[in-house]
């Protein structure tokens, strides 16, 4: 019993680990990058624009999949569009009215998550065959990892391209760091556009290079148990070998000593 | 050959004909069902989404107008009811530029020009320009930027407190170092190193609401 709900949570496990790591949208499967590089230039903004659309992936894909057997096949996609359209529109309206700054911040690129490659596949791809719980859990992995992603990518572009932590405001409330005479120094070219390639190339070629070294150590470490195992196991064989052969010889012993007293009696 | 077919043709009743037709017919009502059920499901969608859509617009309407008037009541200590939002006729732009006053709020103590200053990197910066009854810039307030992060903090750090006391009754402001719309004036603000554009788009602003300003009364 206990078994099969570690099993269960396993499971769910995956399902968000795919889209934090395995399947990160932005490093691995290389989707969304319009926003990706538009947006990053600061830690705030990226972060900002990632939240969005985790919003959206989790919302969408919950609905996705509650009506994924009412939904003809043949008008799937305008009907996905619509949903993902309007918790866009939900969203953009919520954010104007409580977080003025990020909504101007965002831009264009906030309703162009209607047709961000990332929601649309997961609807597509998981949302339309999955359960409903399943399907939050993807929506909220792979959002985790866009976000992930994003601000990463904005925090080492505000860093070097404008010398400042996390700058930003909600409301009235102002936070972020400015490293002494850093912005003097900072090297303008990584909030630009240019600097948006080179960061994103830099930290996808990073992030790949970490997760293989990692995939390789888990390989050769499963490696070793199933090497592990099989010795195990040849012990194993050996050991039943060895029974055998020892049950054998108890048996033929035996069966001297009841020869022999056979032998005794006969002779007597 | 030809014998067997035209016996084939020959051998077609009228009545299987019917029954021929019949799951054609079928098919075809099972069609259209499907055409229906598409078209319902995408029309019930869309209309639970519309509704869902506009009680959350009744709730989190913005009106761009009043969030103006009390900000521009904060900063002349007045109540928002008494700030008043002047006709487009007392607006006076400087022909030929593209840096324009938007709006103007008139309070007893002073004004406030709603601008937008062309030249910027990204796009325009609107800015909130309040100019009291005397001519005096007495702050600058950021309405809207898209430009570079960091660059506009930047910018309004450097340059904030160099045009808030300035007297724009009679001249307005210019730039050096910069496309400026304004460059027929005195000379004496200098551009942000590495955010010459950023300057230009927060100088034209100022400069377009004391234009405004001038042509007022």
């Amino acid at each position: 019993m206990s078994n099969s709900k570690n099993n269960v949570w396993q499971q769910k496990g995956k399902i968000i680990s795919n889209g934090l790591l395995t399947s990160n949208p932005t490093f691995r499967l290389v989707l969304g990058m319009c926003p990706t590089l538009a947006v990053t230039t600061s830690a705030f903004s990226g972060l900002g624009m990632g939240l969005a659309a985790t919003v959206v992936l989790v919302c969408s894909n919950a609905l996705v999949s509650l009506l994924r057997k009412v939904i003809p096949d043949k008008v799937r996609i305008p009907a996905f569009v619509l949903i993902i359209a309007t918790f866009v529109s939900l969203l953009q309206m919520l954010l104007q009215k409580f977080i003025p700054t990020l909504y101007s911040m965002l831009g264009v690129y906030l309703p162009l998550i209607v047709v961000n490659c990332i929601i649309l596949a997961r609807a597509e791809a998981f949302a339309s065959v999955n359960k409903v719980s399943d399907s939050i859990l993807d929506g909220l992995g792979m959002g985790l990892g866009f976000t992930l992603a994003l601000t990463l990518l904005g925090f080492i572009r505000e860093f070097i391209g404008s010398g400042t932590i996390f700058m930003g405001s909600i409301g009235a409330t102002e936070f972020g760091l400015t490293l002494g005479k850093l912005p003097e120094y900072s090297m303008s070219l990584f909030v630009l556009p240019a600097g948006g390639f080179l960061t994103l190339g830099l930290v996808m070629a990073a992030f790949n290079a970490i997760y293989s070294a990692a995939e390789k150590k888990k390989k050769e470490k499963m490696e070793a148990i199933a090497a592990q195992i099989e010795e195990a196991k040849k012990e194993a064989e050996d050991f039943a070998k060895l029974d055998a052969e020892l049950a054998a010889a108890n048996e033929a012993q035996v069966n001297t000593e009841e020869n022999k007293a056979e032998n005794e009696e006969v002779a007597k | 050959m030809a014998d067997s077919v035209e016996t084939k043709v020959e051998e077609v009743t009228p009545q299987a004909e019917v029954q021929e037709t019949k799951p054609a017919k079928k098919k075809d009502n099972k069609g259209i069902m499907d055409i229906v059920k598409c078209a319902l499901v995408l029309v019930v969608i869309a209309l639970v989404a519309g509704a869902v859509l506009g009680a959350v617009n009744m709730v989190t309407y913005v009106d761009p107008d009043g969030v103006i008037k009390d900000q521009v009541a904060g900063v002349y200590g007045v109540t928002a009811d008494s700030v008043e939002k002047l006709s487009e006729d007392a607006i006076v732009n400087k022909d030929g530029l593209q840096s324009l006053v938007k709006a103007i709020y008139k309070t007893d103590e002073g004004y406030c020009f709603y601008s937008a200053g062309a030249h910027s990197k990204g796009g325009t910066i609107e800015l909130l320009v309040y100019i009291d009854k005397d001519g005096i810039i007495k702050d600058v307030t950021c309405y809207s930027e898209s430009e570079t992060a960091g660059y506009y903090k930047k910018v309004e750090k450097a340059n904030k407190d160099k045009y808030i006391g300035l007297n724009v009754k009679d001249s307005v402001p210019a730039m050096k170092g910069s496309k400026s719309d304004f460059a027929d004036g005195t000379e004496f603000i200098d551009a942000v190193s590495q955010a010459t554009y950023t300057s230009s788009g927060y100088h034209n602003a100022v400069a377009a609401a004391a234009y405004a300003y001038q042509h007022i009364n």
